[in-house]
């Protein structure tokens, strides 16, 4: 347990006092002429509102850690994932939902059990620590996924003669389209490479800041972030490899036909 | 079976709808029409055979049956005797190379150029005759230059070494003399018919310039909306000794666009 005790409730007060913030600001736009309160209401509204349910719900898992309960949760955020992460990619190609929410599932149980029993020494499937951690793989992935895939499926498109070039000269679709791949690979992985490099330089990270506020020591709380980041450079590298390889099989025929 | 043509087209029917049925995501609005409207054809092995016709006739599209980038709709398309359904895919490539119009390169120097189509075909690079193929085109540039900082007609004889270096049965070539000055392209071309003549290569080649007809000989094919409008020994074509439609296809000699 991170001492989860330890943490003050803001209380509904806390929260009014927090919102105030957003009424301020949104006021002091409208004296420069900018009127965003009805984007700013919306979003709020949105939030809270998001927020609250989640936390009922998770309030109400986390009570009885039921180990159907978690997993219909994660099966829950796996599909969502998957569905909006297809819902990205459709302008460049579509129906990709289903086999994006595959792979996330395949990526995500594996990288669950493996830092849950390696890396983290979780040995009773807690609901505490499964959620949070599926959550932050499966947003990753999934952005990931369509970084990596839209990135290939428009530079096939606009590289489209050149693919049939090699193609022309023997090439199969994975040595025609090997540089296309690379690139979308390098798109996928190097936002979070890059956090990498500044990362606690900066800002302190997500995942560190919220074990801090919640009480854990500064060098626990670092571990857990490491421990997260190189979990997040799996999760993402391998759901993109896997959705490439998936993609690239079908945007060309059995008879290495280009088909977008 | 040493009878069989290089090529054999039978009935061949390609659509715009049939082109658009295997894309994953088909455009709705588009129109369709015959690209190829029941073309039958036969190059005997070792032949040359030009094919002429306006843009959008459909000669693009008939090189691109014969290397199966698409597969006809009705009809069938036989190389060396073998429906092209039949073949290897990596085989049949290789066999018939198709060079497209445009220049594509893949990074690297002239030799460079020339390793990547070997690569694909899981050949090695030793021994090859990397300054046969590039003589053939006429391409006298260092092996080691970046291929980048040849001009754009240069590219393209390098795109056309870069097919003769798989040592194909059949080359295909889309408009190989777009690029090139009217000189330059009578000695590559003459190069090229002595180069296929000697390995036994069929040779068909897509032109827009009826002058382009009087150095690679053989036989012309006119290929007017999708179908075959006439086929008649090349010297015929280019002195414009054929039948009316034709020829005014082709327009007189002196003001031919290119």
């Amino acid at each position: 347990m991170i001492g989860a005790a330890s943490t003050i409730d803001p209380g509904w007060l806390g929260l009014a006092a927090s919102m105030l913030l957003m009424v301020v600001v949104l006021v002091v736009a409208l004296c420069f002429g900018i009127n965003m309160i009805k984007d700013g209401a919306v979003a709020a509204a949105r939030a809270t509102i998001q927020l609250v349910a989640v936390g009922l719900l998770l309030g109400w898992i986390f009570a009885r850690s039921h180990w159907w309960a978690i997993c219909l949760m994660l099966a829950v955020m796996t599909a969502v994932a998957g569905f909006t992460g297809g819902q990205k990619i459709n302008k460049v190609l579509k129906r990709t939902g289903p086999l994006i929410t595959l792979i996330l599932a395949c990526v995500t149980a594996l990288t669950l059990v493996y830092v849950t029993q390696f890396a983290v020494g979780v040995h009773r499937f807690t609901a505490q620590y499964f959620i949070p951690i599926g959550g932050i793989i499966l947003g990753n992935a999934m952005t990931a996924a369509v970084l990596a895939t839209t990135r290939y499926a428009e530079d096939l498109k606009e590289q489209r003669d050149k693919v049939e070039a090699a193609l022309a000269l023997g090439a199969s679709p994975a040595q025609a389209t090997r540089e296309m791949l690379r690139k979308a690979f390098t798109a996928a992985i190097t936002p979070t490479i890059n956090a990498m490099l500044i990362v606690g330089i900066v800002k302190l990270p997500g995942i560190m800041t919220g074990t801090l506020l919640g009480g854990v020591a500064p060098l626990v709380a670092a571990k857990y972030q490491l421990v997260v980041l190189f979990m997040l450079i799996f999760g993402d590298g391998m759901t993109s490899l896997l959705v490439l390889a998936a993609v690239r099989r079908r945007v060309f025929t059995s008879a290495w036909q280009l088909r977008l | 079976m040493p009878d069989e043509p290089a090529i054999r087209l039978t009935d061949v029917r390609v659509t715009a709808a049939g082109l658009r049925s295997m894309l994953l995501d088909p455009p709705v609005d588009a129109e369709d029409q015959a690209i190829l409207d029941g073309v039958s054809l036969d190059v005997p092995v070792g032949d040359v055979l030009s094919v002429l016709g306006e843009s959008g006739g459909g000669k693009t599209t008939l090189l691109r049956c014969i290397n199966r980038m698409i597969d006809a709709e009705a009809g069938e398309v036989q190389v060396l005797g073998r429906s092209v359904r039949d073949w290897d895919v990596r085989e049949l490539r290789r066999t018939a190379v198709f060079v497209p119009q445009r220049s594509y390169l893949f990074g690297g120097t002239v030799r460079g150029e020339l390793i990547h189509a070997l690569r694909w075909n899981n050949r090695g690079a030793i021994k090859m005759p990397f300054g046969e193929v590039l003589e053939a085109v006429g391409l006298s540039v260092p092996q080691d230059k970046p291929a980048t900082e040849l001009s754009e007609g240069q590219r393209h004889r390098l795109c056309i070494a870069r097919a003769l270096l798989l040592f194909p049965k059949i080359l295909m070539l889309d408009e190989p003399t777009g690029a090139l000055d009217v000189r330059t392209a009578r000695e590559m071309l003459a190069a090229l018919v002595a180069w296929a003549r000697d390995k036994g290569t069929t040779l068909v080649c897509v032109t827009h310039r009826p002058e382009d007809l009087e150095v690679l000989g053989g036989e012309a094919l006119i290929l007017l909306q999708g179908k075959v409008a006439g086929r008649y020994p090349a010297a015929d074509v280019a002195a414009r000794k054929v039948d009316a439609d034709t020829s005014a296809f082709l327009g007189k000699p002196s003001g031919v666009s290119s």
